[in-house]
């Protein structure tokens, strides 16, 4: 593509503009102007070649056009468009502006005690209406939360139901623990379907990095590991959290990362106990 | 009900947990449960819950629906189908179903798969016997292979609950005390509890065998795992009624149920087996012992032991109407079991204010301290040793 054409996947979607945001384990995913019938901008993840159909694609994402609340990021529509002469299939969600909670993370950018407080509650808010509804997200991690506007107390769940479409059997645990492995709770590591407790092992994996700028479990030092030896991390103790964090975003973190599924509670108890005091 | 009636707790308030509850079996010669249920209406009315639940199998179609509906007053009204009976069941103390069990399709159709279609016939059935809340249409949880086999008992529930869309309906479900004592099964189930969207349960546990007729639970692991159930069932705000669970269901309420069931017969008090009794031939079987629930030792005592006991200063406690005609008029077997009734319903009451755990620990300190003041002459021993006290100060502690 020369500078100033214009990318293929505006082109296939009759957009103006498309510009790559980033990839991931699914496909790439763009910022995209224009698209007819829909907002000026809105976020496409374009699906990998391989492994994801089109009724597939809708089958999984399903869940995702149920919820209308502001948690969780609007899936507008699912497309089959033509890129590079190969079908595609393309999620056109709502663009959220505000970065995502990863990039925070990176830049060293953690909220104080009270933006981790109403972030903790809004996200567990989010994750326990899902669950109301027998809903899972499967994989909430740092890089599928976004920031609405930039605000701490607005986060947004993307990449909603994603993991179950996950077909390739080459993935492997290693590349500094980015990937959703290093938020995966012991039993689903083992082999058991995730389930909601694994969302909440999952929130209280982000929420920990969040209070303390690290892995609860995985030393920074380690930049490849077997699952074997992960297992076994993630079902010893964490690493201790700061004296000074609010009792009751403690008790919260250190409970939704017991090894136990059930002694993780619910995500509306969590909410409850978030307050301060 | 005539307009100045005491108003019952509604069943509303009951799912909600607002309210302690008891639910109670009628027994089978004992016509006159409403008696007790209406003395305990207008001592605690809206502060105690109260329920009526019935057995299906062992009735007639007719004798099954006048049952319920001489207690419409009751605002808990159940049907149980008592599903764990089914011939299909790995219940180990299943027995052939009788004559007249038989006659109940549904015992003996219970399906290979969950089907909806079946589900909503069992809990219609319910229904038109007078149930005012369904029990799902799932029966005995093997544990051989427990997460299967739990996971399989929960797919009856779904389809129970795909059939009564959001009408309310308690989990009905009928396992083995290992489920309780043992930390692995007892977390399988917690795990399915935490994960479900039902948030009402009615467990029913087998317990090992009661060597001592009439005396409470005294196993301390299965005891530690009522506490650990209760607590987690209090904590994630669900709600669970545990069957025929005698004075065990009043701690476990303490600890954080909502509610139990029981009744005026040692077969209604618990699910477990009796120890095998056998006469020898041509020697008369030994006459009955009169007994009565004792309030303050919260045991069920001789009645001579009873009276002994209420000599010393300090005995007496929570009273009802039937106690005291047996104090004029002596003790009868109807009597007696009017006055459990009773009893159990009072004690049930007294968690309705305060902390349920310290109103509870309170009064098996009372009891403690009561013994304590008696010369140990005067203690009362074998079945009339309320070995159970010093267990639930542990749990409650």
């Amino acid at each position: 593509m020369t500078s100033g054409s214009i990318h293929p996947v505006a082109t296939a979607l009759g957009a103006t503009r498309a510009t790559l945001l980033g990839s991931g384990t699914f496909g790439d995913t763009y910022l995209v102007e224009n698209i007819p019938g829909h907002e000026p901008e809105c976020a496409v993840k374009l699906l990998k070649a391989d492994g994801y159909d089109a009724r597939r694609v809708a089958r999984e994402t399903e869940g995702m056009q149920r919820f209308d609340g502001p948690g969780v990021a609007k899936l507008l529509e699912v497309r089959t468009i033509a890129v590079d002469e190969a079908d595609r299939s393309a999620l056109i969600c709502e663009y959220i502006p505000g970065g995502d909670v990863a990039a925070r993370l990176h830049f060293g950018n953690l909220p104080t005690n009270k933006q981790l407080r109403k972030f903790g509650r809004s996200l567990l808010g989010t994750v326990a209406e899902l669950h109301a509804a027998n809903t899972i997200h499967r994989d909430i991690k740092p890089m599928n939360i976004m920031l609405r506007d930039g605000k701490w107390g607005r986060p947004v769940l993307i990449d909603f139901g994603m993991s179950r479409m996950i077909s390739d059997p080459t993935i492997t645990v290693h590349g500094a623990f980015t990937g959703s492995y290093a938020y995966m709770p012991p039993e689903h590591l083992q082999g058991e379907p995730a389930r909601k407790q694994a969302d909440l092992w999952a929130v209280g994996v982000t929420l920990f990095e969040l209070a303390m700028g690290h892995h609860p479990f995985i030393p920074d030092s380690v930049a490849r590991m077997s699952l074997a030896d992960l297992v076994l991390l993630v079902s010893g103790p964490t690493r201790p959290l700061r004296p000074d964090l609010p009792a009751d975003i403690r008790v919260v973190i250190e409970r939704l990362l017991q090894e136990t599924p059930h002694r993780r509670g619910t995500a509306a108890r969590a909410v409850k106990d978030l307050i301060e005091r | 009900m005539a307009p100045d009636s005491p108003k019952y707790a509604s069943v509303k308030r009951i799912l909600r947990g607002d309210t302690p509850t008891v639910i109670f079996y009628r027994g089978q010669n004992n016509g006159r449960l409403q008696e007790a249920v209406d003395e305990l209406v207008v001592q605690h009315r809206q502060k105690l819950g109260l329920g009526v639940v019935l057995r299906i199998p062992p009735h007639t179609q007719k004798s099954a629906a006048k049952y319920l509906g001489e207690h419409s007053r009751v605002p808990l009204l159940l049907a149980d189908p008592e599903l764990h009976r089914n011939p299909d069941s790995k219940w180990p103390r299943k027995e052939d179903l009788t004559k007249r069990a038989k006659e109940w399709s549904y015992l003996s159709s219970y399906p290979e798969k969950p089907s909806k279609k079946w589900a909503a016939a069992v809990t219609k059935l319910q229904y038109d016997l007078g149930a005012t809340v369904a029990l799902s249409a799932s029966g005995w949880v093997d544990d051989a292979n427990a997460k299967a086999g739990l996971q399989e008992a929960l797919r009856y529930v779904t389809a129970s609950r795909e059939a009564l869309g959001d009408a309310p309906m308690l989990v009905n479900l009928t396992m083995n005390y290992r489920w309780l004592s043992e930390p692995t099964l007892r977390d399988i189930l917690l795990n399915e509890v935490v994960e479900s969207e039902e948030n009402a349960w009615y467990l029913r546990f087998d317990w090992p065998e009661m060597k001592v007729r009439y005396r409470q639970l005294i196993d301390e692991p299965v005891l530690a795992g009522y506490k650990d159930v209760a607590t987690t069932f209090a904590l994630e705000d669900r709600r669970l009624f545990l069957a025929n669970s005698g004075l065990t269901g009043w701690v476990s309420t303490a600890l954080g149920a909502t509610g139990f069931s029981t009744g005026q017969s040692w077969d209604d008090q618990k699910f477990a087996p009796d120890p095998i009794r056998r006469n020898r031939p041509g020697v008369p079987p030994p006459p009955s012992v009169p007994r009565i629930l004792d309030p303050k030792l919260m045991n069920t005592i001789e009645y001579s032991e009873f009276q002994r006991l209420d000599d010393h200063s300090g005995h007496a406690d929570l009273p009802t109407s039937f106690g005291l005609t047996m104090d004029t008029d002596g003790h009868t077997r109807e009597l007696a079991g009017l006055h459990h009734v009773a009893t159990v319903g009072n004690l049930q009451a007294t968690l309705a204010s305060g902390r349920q755990n310290i109103q509870a620990l309170r009064r098996v300190k009372a009891a403690e301290k009561f013994l304590d003041g008696l010369d140990p002459v005067d203690l009362p021993t074998g079945s009339n040793d309320p070995q159970h006290l010093q267990l639930w100060r542990k749990l409650l502690s």
